[in-house]
């Protein structure tokens, strides 16, 4: 199971097809950002050894898996002692079903990697209205569903998680958020990356945000985007789905109650 | 009754409504006396009146929307509700009749999963999904209530769809090939033996996605003798790539599920039963024992040492 040649993966990630699902998502936000003003865009930097191994930032890890005959690199983040929350199109796609051989490297940087493990099962929140719209799986109407869950067998980080909110206000009023995950575009994808919003997210549709005031790499798709409540704490309130370069933009699922109640059902463990 | 309708219809038309005032209306008509408030969603449907709520199409708890988007599609769904709930038979007759003329997708949806309810043929439900399915003008612009209809293949279990939802996955549509293959997902959830029989029956059934077809297998429960024979079946099959076997020997036990809210059924249990995860870790010893499937040693390899693990 998972990779046993790390040059073959390498290779295999940086393929231009391993990127798609990602750059298929890069398209949406053309469609949706409105006017571009000038602003300061903020990108995705590295975070550094030792705050990726600092909680709650070292509940992130990077997401390998298989999905049809390839490789492809997502993000994730422990939400339960046994749990992983992801972005959904991480999980399964229509051509190629569920992914295989789904690998999460918890607090990966560089090649040290705080806890590898599998996964045991693979749930996908979404019913058939989730995929209805003119865009199908690319569209905002999808992404507002774009939450899935992976259990695994080992607790990736020895029984710690990250908790999480579900209230819209934490990403579109004034609260700091950061955004997280494992870039794989203009960076390794072998190390956490952070980007922090210049301005609040804006509601597109259902639980699906934008915000023009920052941008994702490909590879950071299900890494959490964090909240710090009023006594300091950081908590998940959504996940990264979607990226645009041009313009600039970046696209989360937000926690909202439906999302809060499959993490409470089917990830607490 | 009837003026109650009445009075909200109007307000609905004239943009009147108050906040939360549907919501209002929904648990009047719950607690109002049912024959009282079933005949008079019968005589307010009869007009073939309507109007845009403002709502979505959102389906809830228990099959039951939480958002309706027009009145009619409203009183309908409340309809079902009132006659499941003392068990009347209203809904069901009147389902029957909406389901002889095309009204609309979404009245058409409403009016499946209350015929279901009236324990309605499957048969019956089968046919006229087909037909809401196969309905052009829905089908080119497709409702909510459109999509939601998948659930009725779930429901009945009928494996005669297979081959519409396969031409769906094949094609252009994004939208319906996404929700074609979810479907196909949840009726191998809920008829796995039938599902695997049909597409080992027939071949060119998603050949070209071999491995979206694979986790149609992956679902089986090996505690049943027939449904180990279908995949077994399926891993000596010579037109399926080693590469799509090798991953639905990975899935079993610990197939992917879907999560939602549908019109009639239910997500699968979240646990996989523990005589299930037995039944198949004896099944890929005895495999790896006597080299039942010598060219998937390796994925056979993996997947016993997974399910040694506790």
């Amino acid at each position: 199971m998972g990779f046993t040649n790390e040059r073959n993966r390498l290779a295999c990630r940086l393929n231009p097809p391993s990127m798609r699902k990602l750059l298929s998502l890069l398209l949406f936000a053309l469609l949706s950002t409105g006017a571009i003003h000038a602003q300061a865009v903020n990108r995705p930097s590295l975070l550094g050894e030792e705050l990726s191994r600092t909680f709650p930032y070292s509940m992130s890890g990077q997401l390998i898996f298989t999905s049809g005959n390839a490789d492809y690199q997502g993000s994730g983040a422990v939400v339960f002692r046994r749990s992983v929350l992801t972005a959904a199109h991480n999980l399964w796609d229509a051509d190629e079903g569920w992914s295989y051989n789904v690998e999460f490297n918890r607090a990966r940087v560089g090649r040290s990697i705080a806890k590898k493990t599998y996964a045991q099962r693979k749930f996908v929140l979404g019913g058939y209205q989730s995929f209805a719209g003119r865009y199908g799986a690319d569209s905002s109407r999808a992404f507002a569903y774009d939450l899935g869950g992976i259990r695994f067998s080992d607790a990736p980080a020895g029984g710690s998680y990250a908790g999480h909110a579900s209230d819209f206000r934490l990403l579109t009023g004034d609260t700091y958020n950061i955004c997280l995950g494992y870039g794989a575009q203009n960076h390794s994808g072998d190390d956490l990356l952070f980007v922090e919003p210049a301005k609040a997210f804006r509601a597109t549709y259902g639980a699906f945000m934008e915000n023009n005031s920052l941008t994702f790499e490909g590879g950071m798709s299900g890494g959490p985007v964090f909240a710090e409540l009023a006594d300091g704490s950081l908590r998940v309130v959504g996940l990264i789905v979607a990226g645009s370069e041009d313009p600039p933009s970046g696209g989360i699922r937000a926690i909202n109650a439906v999302g809060a109640q499959f993490i409470r059902t089917y990830l607490r463990y | 009754m009837n003026g109650r309708l009445n009075g909200i219809f109007g307000k609905i038309r004239a943009g009147t409504l108050g906040l939360g005032e549907l919501d209002a209306f929904r648990r009047a008509l719950l607690a109002g006396d049912p024959d009282e408030t079933i005949a008079a969603i019968l005589r307010f449907l009869a007009t073939g009146q309507d109007a845009l709520t403002g709502e979505s199409f959102t389906i809830g708890k228990n099959g039951e929307l939480d958002g309706a988007p027009t009145y009619r599609v409203l009183l309908i769904d409340m309809l079902g509700r009132i006659s499941r709930e003392h068990g009347r038979e209203d809904a069901g007759a009147m389902a029957r009749a909406l389901l002889e003329k095309k009204t609309t997708a979404d009245e058409w949806a409403l009016a499946l999963r209350n015929a279901a309810w009236a324990k309605a043929d499957k048969a019956y439900l089968s046919a006229k999904t087909q037909e809401l399915l196969e309905h052009q003008p829905w089908r080119q612009q497709p409702s909510a209530g459109y999509y939601e209809a998948f659930d009725l293949i779930v429901y009945t279990a009928d494996v005669r769809f297979i081959p519409q939802l396969g031409a769906m996955i094949a094609g252009e549509d994004k939208a319906l090939k996404n929700t074609a293959a979810s479907t196909l997902d949840r009726l191998a959830d809920m008829a796995p033996l039938d599902v695997m029989s049909y597409l080992n029956a027939n071949p060119v059934e998603l050949a070209e996605k071999p491995f979206l077809r694979s986790d149609y297998y992956s679902k089986a429960d090996f505690t049943q003798p027939a449904q180990r024979a279908a995949v077994e079946a399926y891993l000596d099959r010579q037109d399926v790539p080693a590469a799509a076997k090798g991953k639905l020997i990975d899935a079993l036990g610990r197939p992917g599920v879907f999560v939602s809210d549908n019109l009639l059924t239910a997500p699968p249990a979240e646990e996989i039963p523990p005589a299930q995860i037995a039944a198949v870790r004896q099944t890929v010893e005895g495999w790896v024992r006597s080299n039942r499937f010598p060219a998937l040693a390796a994925p056979l390899g993996n997947a016993q040492a997974r399910l040694q693990q506790p």
